[in-house]
């Protein structure tokens, strides 16, 4: 017997409908948990580093880097053919949004901004992706 | 293309999430197909069409040119 489900209504209910199955969104948190342990790892490795530590700590935020790869892919293999289109859709955007602000800040480096923008391209990318996720997931509630 | 999956589902009183749980997609997805957004592959329509007990030309048909 298929019980009935209520409407779902709300802004944080509507988006985490968007974020598929139930097993998407497992996927999604393992992901999104992965990204920020990448960015604590890669901290804390660059941080250790400058003050004179063995250059192999940078292989612990790349294996972290490399799970969350995994496990994104492992998202867009489970999860249903109109949300991985959407997915496809959103990695496109955000490619074009980090081209975008990358090449703006090399710009705005070579017209003389006293910032150094080389390391923020991760960071601009992984905005980029989040913004874009975030934007499509809105588009299609 | 478009379909009837609105109406079939309706006569079933299901919501879009109970469908989607039916057939093992998200209720994004349902929706998609409902309002002619996305055009399901085979596997999946072959699916709606077990489910409603339908041909799928009787769910899915050309849209007008």
């Amino acid at each position: 017997m298929v019980k009935e489900a209520s409407e779902q209504r709300g802004l944080l209910r509507t988006l985490a409908s968007c974020m598929g199955t139930e097993a998407d969104r497992r996927n999604q948190i393992l992901v999104a948990g992965g990204i920020i342990l990448w960015a604590l790892a890669s901290t804390i490795s660059n941080e250790m580093m400058q003050r004179g530590a063995s250059v192999w700590l940078v292989l612990i935020p790349a294996v972290v880097a490399i799970g969350v790869v995994l496990a994104y892919a492992r998202f867009l293999r489970e999860t249903d053919e109109y949300v991985r289109l959407l997915q496809y859709q959103g990695l496109a955007l955000a490619f074009g949004l980090s081209i975008f602000i990358v090449s703006l800040l090399e710009s705005l480096q070579k017209a003389g901004h006293p910032h150094d923008f080389a390391n923020e391209s991760a960071t601009v990318m992984l905005l980029s992706w989040a913004a874009a996720q975030f934007f499509v997931a809105w588009r299609h509630r | 293309m478009n379909n009837q999956l609105r109406v079939l589902r309706a006569q079933r009183r299901w919501s879009q999430a109970t469908l989607a749980e039916h057939l093992g997609v998200s209720r994004q997805t349902v929706n998609a197909i409902e309002t002619g957004k996305f055009d399901p592959s085979l596997p999946l329509a072959f699916k709606i069409s077990e489910l409603f007990e339908l041909r799928i030309e009787e769910i899915f048909s050309p849209a007008a040119s």
